[in-house]
């Protein structure tokens, strides 16, 4: 059976009137009965602005046990509404084989002009919604439960829910959920609900078939790509080549005789409209247009920047984000002293699916489709560029073919609406993958100066981290003397203030100098921690040979007031059989994070063969609280390493003359299956809130990979991509 | 101009350019959207389809050449193999957003008739689709899984 359904399906399922019980929730508010899920208002507008902590799931079961469940976050490889309807169903007591999981795609339409975002991002659709979700499936249990205690005239507190039942009712009577609609409908909604103990789940824990395998083999799921609307045209995109400029000839300007049927400028460039994206990209190619270069963007090199970095780091620039104890002065007292150097490239995101948005624009409205992490902030900037408000404007969130955070910027669906706007036709705007490599919101550069204190029986006794690179969050217009993403995993990110990494560390200093440049910057999958950890672990890895340690043992020492990052590191050492690699003449390597409230050890083992780095087997091991759904996790797991590999090993984007240098998969590769390590994934068994999985693999990858190959051939890589010397 | 594809078994008149490339005239005025765009240059596999049984990069594959032969597309998958394929590839859980899957599959179906789909040195010669979400150990698993069932089978 395919039990997962598109909201229009479920809309003509639902449509034949049977009776039903809706609870949900509208944002933060309490769980309470919706009205019936016969029209897309059973989730009024909220009334509070949503973050990423909100809700708008709900479950709604009719009177033939029919059973949905919505959830609101977007999809784009995490599987993520499986997991969030499986914290409902678990609390409800539904038996997973009666529950049908839909997407609620319109979230859009939903939002408060001029409020927030509906966002999916910084792994938290689990740890943040946890608590919700199972308030509104224990909801809807102790709704059924008083109704089945009214019918029977018993005590609720003696009665239970178990595979769509309540049960223990007299002489062992149960009843149906369905049974018992119209009865828990006209109940008040209790004001407390007890949860189950997470040693009763029976859901919980188990791995289902996730969401919505069988469209994605069929080929019939609809990404943003493969949105259609009637009589729709095609764009596409050219970008100044550098960045920041604007066409200058753009009415000299002409498509007669291409086949093509009009010019637009769009923010960034200019679009091209044919009956065909192919056309369209082929004639946006031929055309002779003339960019202005603005001064600032076109002396812009990677090359001298990289070097700028190295200068702030040792310039006045540098500002103080967190101190404890005295790390001078534990440093000029130390017996041993080691220093290094660390540098990452920008980066871009590659998403598979290339940057593309649907937009039909007419005098007083603007409905898109698009693949979107972040659907409020599409509203809100498609309105702005319009002219509309924001209640004017409505965003249909397909499925996504990767986000990575790159598809939080709103940038693509600007352009789709301003072309189809100035033509006055639906348009679907696509941008080739040279455009996509060249325009995105990259992971700025970064270097790392790292100083650390030994002491005579090899203990740490201090650091200090000093790092430079440009600020994202400046970008999107968050000004802070040090930007906590362009530090977090030197330190842990509370709120808006810092503390101490898990690693036990008496003195610790770290500073950092931010600078701009005319690229974007942007959120890349695991954002700071992709830099930061590389730093963090490649420097313990440092440490720990300098002080003749073997790495694994000295990060047990460090993690010692941890009980949870040691049980990891601990079962790490067991299950990659560390000490003894499996693959003949292979070297092993190792990283740890903390991070999304989760704790992850890696390891590696790597040959290094005629100067060329082969990664053979890669085992994690993950605590990251009460797990979900245990074969998801892995798969996040899974695809975080081989991203976090890949780009260590194989990526940089380079900038010569304001120019990006990199175009397309042959300059900047992407690992492929000889590439891929064969993975291993081990649980730690914890009830404690979940923590998040989706990019917490990225950022130990690179640093196992270098930490092995430093064991393979004593080069120590401090630079990515990784290049060994001859 | 005016062709006539064979495509899923089907003959289907299309009026088009003879260099647009297979994939938009599958996409664009075929509306058989399984195969997807991902770098225009034949590189990353999502395009993949069957073309007189061979996996070939449909985004440079200029239509007219593909006249007078069968294409095969993921939605016309559905014999014993193909099928095989999909429930396996849901069985495992391989895909994670999915949008290279289709490609994935595509490819794994003429590598595996090829008889090259039950080692690790012939899948990592014959897989060259990109799949971004990194699933590569889940498809590979499913490649064996299918081929071993498939030589089994003869």
């Amino acid at each position: 059976m395919n039990r997962f359904i598109s909201r229009r399906r479920f809309l003509q399922n639902t449509s034949i009137g049977i009776s039903a019980l809706v609870i949900g929730c509208k944002g933060s508010s309490e769980p309470q009965i919706l009205p019936d899920a016969s029209t897309p208002d059973v989730i009024t507008p909220p009334t509070t602005q949503p973050g990423y902590d909100g809700s708008w799931s709900w479950i709604r079961i009719s009177a033939d046990n029919t059973t949905t469940i919505a959830t609101h976050k977007a999809e784009m490889g995490q599987g993520i509404a499986t997991g969030l309807a499986m914290i409902i169903a678990e609390e409800l007591g539904a038996d997973w084989n009666q529950v049908q999981v839909v997407l609620e795609p319109e979230m859009g339409k939903f939002l408060i002009p001029g409020t927030g975002r509906a966002g999916t991002a910084e792994s938290t659709s689990i740890r943040y919604q946890y608590a919700a979700l199972r308030k509104i499936g224990a909801t809807a249990r102790q709704l059924f439960i008083n109704a089945a205690a009214s019918r029977w005239d018993v005590d609720p507190s003696t009665l239970a829910t178990s595979n769509h039942q309540v049960t223990g009712g007299p002489d062992g009577a149960s009843l149906s959920f369905g049974e018992l609609v119209e009865e828990a409908k006209a109940l008040p909604v209790p004001e407390e609900v007890t949860l189950k103990s997470p040693a009763d789940f029976t859901l919980i824990g188990t791995s289902p078939a996730p969401y919505g395998l069988d469209d994605v083999v069929d080929g019939t799921r609809v990404y943003g790509i493969d949105a259609t609307v009637e009589g729709m045209v095609y764009a596409a995109v050219r970008h100044a080549p550098v960045i920041g400029g604007t066409i200058t000839n753009l009415d000299a300007l002409s498509v007669e005789g291409t086949g093509a049927d009009a010019i637009v400028e769009v923010p960034g460039g200019i679009a091209v409209v044919a009956s065909s994206y192919w056309k369209a990209n082929q004639v946006a190619l031929s055309l002779d247009a003339v960019f202005d270069e603005p001064e600032e963007a076109k002396a812009f090199n990677t090359d001298d920047y990289l070097a700028s970095l190295s200068e702030a780091i040792a310039g006045p620039g540098v500002v103080e984000a967190f101190s404890e104890g005295d790390a001078d002065q534990a440093i000029a007292n130390a017996k041993t002293v080691i220093e290094a150097s660390y540098e990452v490239p920008f980066l871009a995101h590659a998403c598979m699916e290339p940057m593309t948005a649907t937009a039909h624009v007419t005098e007083d409205a603007c409905e898109m489709w698009v693949p979107t992490q972040g659907a409020g902030g599409v509203q809100r900037d498609v309105a702005k560029a319009l002219g509309f408000e924001t209640a004017q404007v409505t965003v249909n969130r397909t499925y996504l073919g990767t986000g990575f955070g790159r598809k939080v910027q709103t940038d693509y669906a600007v352009q789709a609406a301003v072309v189809s706007q100035s033509i006055g036709k639906p348009v679907k705007l696509i941008w080739s993958r040279e455009e996509d490599i060249r325009n995105d919101y990259y992971r700025p550069a970064f270097k790392c100066h790292m100083k650390g204190a030994l002491n005579e029986d090899g203990t740490l006794e201090a650091w200090k981290a000093v790092s430079a690179g440009e600020s994202i969050l400046s970008e999107i217009g968050l000004n802070l003397a040090v930007d906590l993403v362009s530090v977090d995993g030197l330190l842990k990110i509370k709120g808006f203030s810092f503390e101490s990494l898990t690693y036990k560390l008496p003195h610790e200093l770290v500073t950092h100098a931010q600078l701009q440049t005319p690229l974007r910057a942007g959120f890349w999958r695991s954002v700071g921690l992709s830099q930061n950890t590389f730093f963090v672990e490649s420097f313990i890895d440092e440490l720990a040979h300098a002080a003749g340690q073997d790495p694994l043992e000295f990060r047990l020492n460090l993690l010692s007031e941890s009980p949870r990052a040691l049980a990891v590191v601990q079962k790490l050492k067991e299950v990659a059989s560390w000490g003894t690699p499996q693959i003949e003449g292979a070297s092993q390597g190792m990283a740890f994070i903390e991070a999304y409230e989760s704790f992850f050890a890696l390891a590696v083992e790597v040959t290094v063969t005629d100067g060329k780095i082969r990664v053979h087997r890669a085992t994690g091991v993950v605590d990251c609280g009460q797990t979900i759904h245990p074969d998801q996790v892995a798969a996040q797991l899974e695809g975080g390493i081989v991203f976090g590999m890949g780009a260590g090993m194989m990526n940089a984007i380079t900038v010569k003359d304001g120019r990006v240098q990199q175009s397309n998969f042959f300059d900047f590769p992407m690992p492929v299956m000889k590439d891929a390590p064969e993975i291993t994934i081990a649980h730690i068994q914890s009830s404690e809130s979940p923590g998040g999985v989706g990019e917490l693999s990225v950022g130990p990858a690179a640093p196992a990979v270098a930490n092995a190959v430093f064991q393979a051939t004593g080069q120590r890589l401090r630079t990515l991509p990784m290049k060994l010397e001859a | 101009m005016s062709l006539k594809l064979e495509i899923n078994g089907e003959l289907r008149p299309v009026e088009v350019e003879d260099a647009k490339p297979l994939l938009w005239v599958l996409r664009e005025d075929l509306g058989l959207q399984g195969a997807k765009f991902g770098c225009g240059i034949g590189m990353c596999g999502a395009c993949t389809v069957l073309v007189d049984g061979v996996a070939i990069r449909s985004c440079i594959l200029p239509v007219s050449q593909a006249e007078g032969k069968k294409v095969q597309t993921i939605e016309g998958l559905n014999d014993a193999l193909g099928t095989r394929l999909k429930d396996t590839w849901r069985e495992l859980s391989v895909p994670q957003c999915g949008y290279c899957q289709t490609g994935q599959i595509v490819a794994a179906y003429a590598l595996i008739n090829e008889g090259k789909g039950s080692t690790d040195d012939s899948i990592d010669a014959g897989m060259t689709n990109i799949c971004r979400c990194g699933t590569y150990g889940r498809i590979r698993a499913a490649i064996k899984r299918v081929s071993t069932e498939s030589e089994a089978g003869q």
